[in-house]
């Protein structure tokens, strides 16, 4: 199963310092993100990703080990953001995809 | 027939449909339009006519402010509502139903003009009475919860009720109202919703629909004046009227089509009313002889009562010298709105605990 | 015209009939009450604000008297926004507060055409110091002593900002202080004007003080704000100020506002670019002499 970003580029990011406030205009809501948060949304906009692939690139680019316990806590973090609409899984033949987005 | 309108009734009125008279309007006059405007859910509505005629520059800058106030309000509130509805999309994503939204939230979808600046508070959807009890689950479990409710009201919404009791997202605060059918299932009148899922639209690239054109018109009188008491509901009458000039305009036989539809669902004489008010208020332009072709008007006297009483009812009171026949004309319209809804046995005791429960409430304060 | 430059019973008779109209910073506000010892105190605590009989309102408000159907012999007092109550009745010696509160109701959920921030805003030097409420803070007593000791009093508790010229804007009301407060402002301002004391309210014993003249007469005066102090009132120790991150400023800053959320992206820019352009600390404090050295300082090093 896959993942992607929903709507990044309507996202309002404001950096403080490698923190960020993040304005979602969909739902309305501002949420507050460390770097690899934000470095996740990105990478699942270019391309969309399984958590495995998410975890190897994040784990490489913040020079952490992709272990077990490194996995769970990406998967912590997606499954949050899907409750926030921030991300979405990508079904192989699900009529469902798009509509979220075009309501 | 126009009805007599008390003066700050022709405040507003003259303001919503002769909106270019607006820029004549004194301090004072705007004043109390903007009291009322508010009272009966159209600032927005009002922000979007001054807006539309290019005048905005030349308001009061305390007129201005407060219309712009009423605009964001209104903005956020169908922000939040699209983003219920597409919450409720995410979490029903692997059950196969249909969803057909309601209301605002549809007015929005189908282009209907003004409907952003609508003021919609609760999302309104109707979903197959098979379908229910599974959606129900499915939302509890991704995080909706019912407010707390009397084990009364709970009895209510359950049996009586066409909607099951208002689910709220734990971390949002947007009420939906999931119906099953568009009339109590007390009331005499029963609708075929088979005919309204088999004549809704599909709205592009989604999975939900809204109600056909008539179906969307006929919902909308029968939200008037047969769900709900009419007091304030100035608002619900001038959706009915940009519904059916906005559909009229669009397809060449609109009204043959409504009043077969009207017919066909039994509900003529709410459509009767729809239309008769719509056109005697807002100068909505129903050709004369579709009322002919309803099968089931009303009454005379009952006419002549509900001519007298509507207007008042649905106009905001003054808000500072509110008028004791308009209180009259809300208390009478508010027995017949139960009446109609429920047969004697239900009501009789309905009422009754509603009065009981507001004395106590008040006590409590 | 002032108030005060109205006798008492055109004030009145003001009240009693078409309605008292009056400047409350970019709003006005129509009152009107047939309850006269509420009109007596009003008239000593709002003598310094701006008559506006000739200009629109934005708001409408009425405290009116009832009687109690279980105590046909007592009275209460209710608040009304346009004919509409939102509160139940008071005991008729709280009508006061009632008034103040149902007035901050109404601004609360009504304007969205401006940014509304919970906080404490005073002006020195031309600049803007904010001082949000958070629990403990203590802000309306710290604004009170500040207000009234050579800074000018923008509010107490609406950070009321312009969210296109990001500028913040005057609404300059009285000041309840609550409970310990009260003999605490008593003893260090004693020249002051305040309201009786009023026990039993739902936050406690309040008393409402008038704001400075001065303040008043210059509420029309926007101004930017340079620093953003979140205060916290702990008994005995000593002033110490310290700077905190950009964005926990922005959290607590937005997640503690009246219609941040209302205004959407709007609310999200203003506030940022508040943020960045404001030095963000915590200040932590007992003693009021303390606390305005630490202040003075900090405008002086600017």
């Amino acid at each position: 199963m896959r993942w992607r970003a929903n709507q990044f580029h309507t996202l309002l990011i404001e950096d403080w310092n490698e923190e960020y406030t993040v304005f979602q205009p969909d739902s309305g809501k501002t949420h507050f993100f460390n770097q690899m948060s934000i470095q996740m949304l990105i990478y699942l906009d270019q391309n969309p990703a399984t958590l495995e692939e998410i975890s190897t690139h994040l784990a490489m680019q913040f020079q952490q080990t992709p272990d077990n316990s490194f996995l769970r806590s990406i998967e912590k973090v997606l499954h949050h953001f899907d409750t926030l609409g921030l991300v979405s899984k990508l079904h192989q033949d699900s009529r469902h995809d798009d509509q979220a987005d075009s309501v | 027939m126009r009805p007599d309108l008390p003066p700050h009734c022709q405040t507003l009125l003259q303001g919503l449909i002769n909106p270019a008279r607006l820029i004549d309007y004194s301090d004072s006059h705007w004043e109390l339009l903007i009291r009322l405007a508010r009272r009966v859910k159209l600032l927005g509505r009002l922000a979007f006519l001054v807006k539309e005629h290019g005048f905005w520059n030349q308001l009061p800058p305390r007129i201005a402010s407060q219309l712009s106030s009423g605009l964001v309000q209104a903005e956020k509130l169908q922000q939040l509502n699209r983003w219920e509805l597409n919450r409720i999309l995410w979490a029903l994503n692997d059950f196969d139903t249909s969803i057909i939204v309601l209301k605002g939230v549809a007015y929005g979808l189908a282009q209907i003009p003004y409907a952003a600046g609508r003021l919609s508070v609760d999302l309104d959807l109707l979903v197959p009475k098979a379908d229910l009890a599974d959606i129900e689950s499915l939302l509890m479990v991704k995080g909706w919860r019912h407010l707390p409710l009397s084990a009364y009201d709970e009895h209510y919404y359950r049996v009586w009720s066409h909607e099951i009791p208002p689910l709220i997202h734990a971390e949002r605060e947007t009420e939906v109202d999931i119906h099953h059918t568009l009339i109590p299932v007390t009331s005499r009148l029963k609708i075929d919703t088979k005919l309204l899922f088999d004549a809704a639209i599909p709205v592009k690239d989604t999975t939900i629909s809204v109600l056909s054109p008539v179906d969307m018109v006929i919902h909308c009188a029968v939200n008037l004046f047969q769900n709900n008491e009419i007091a304030n509901d100035l608002r619900d009458l001038l959706d009915l009227h940009d519904l059916l000039v906005f559909f009229s305009m669009q397809e060449i036989d609109f009204w043959i089509r409504l009043t077969d539809r009207a017919n066909q669902l039994k509900l003529a004489r709410i459509v009767y009313y729809g239309l008769y008010f719509s056109q005697s208020i807002f100068k909505t332009p129903v050709p004369e002889e579709i009322y002919n072709r309803l099968h089931a008007r009303p009454g005379r006297l009952n006419m002549w009562l509900m001519h007298r009483l509507v207007p008042l009812a649905l106009f905001p009171q003054h808000p500072d010298k509110p008028a004791l026949s308009a209180l009259l004309a809300r208390l009478l319209l508010y027995l017949r709105s139960h009446m109609i809804r429920m047969p004697f046995y239900i009501l009789l005791p309905h009422l009754f605990y509603k009065t009981v429960r507001k004395l106590q409430f008040k006590k409590q304060k | 015209m002032m108030i005060k430059q109205i006798p008492y019973k055109e004030f009145h008779r003001l009240l009693l009939n078409q309605g008292l109209r009056v400047a409350i910073g970019p709003f006005n506000v129509c009152v009107q009450t047939a309850y006269a010892p509420l009109a007596e105190q009003l008239y000593k605590l709002y003598c310094h604000y701006r008559l506006v009989q000739d200009e629109i309102a934005e708001f409408h408000v009425r405290i009116v008297t009832e009687r109690l159907y279980k105590n046909p012999f007592r009275q209460n007092v209710r608040f009304l926004l346009d004919g509409q109550s939102p509160f139940n009745s008071f005991p008729p010696e709280q009508a006061l507060a009632v008034l103040e509160w149902g007035i901050n109701l109404a601004i609360a959920v009504r304007v969205n055409h401006l940014l509304i921030l919970h906080s404490a805003v005073v002006e020195k030097n031309g600049h803007a110091i904010l001082f949000p409420a958070w629990p403990g803070s203590g802000k309306t007593t710290l604004c009170t002593v500040l207000c009234y000791r050579g800074f000018r009093l923008l509010s107490d508790e609406f950070g009321l900002m312009d969210p296109r010229r990001r500028l913040f804007l005057p609404i300059p009301r009285l000041m309840p202080l609550k409970n310990e407060s009260i003999a605490v402002i008593r003893s260090y301002l004693p020249e002051i004007v305040m309201g009786q004391s009023i026990p039993n309210t739902q936050k406690g014993t309040v008393a409402h003080v008038r704001p400075p003249e001065q303040s008043l007469l210059q509420s029309e005066h926007t101004a930017k704000a340079k620093w953003i102090i979140f205060p916290k009132w702990i008994a005995g120790s000593p002033a110490k100020i310290e700077a905190i991150s950009d964005s926990e400023a922005f959290m607590l800053l937005a997640s503690n506002a009246f219609n941040y959320e209302v205004l959407g992206a709007t609310g999200f820019m203003a506030v940022a670019d508040l943020i960045r352009s404001c030095d963000c600390y915590k200040l932590v404090y007992s003693d009021f002499d303390n606390v305005m050295d630490v202040l003075h300082k900090l405008i002086n090093e600017a």
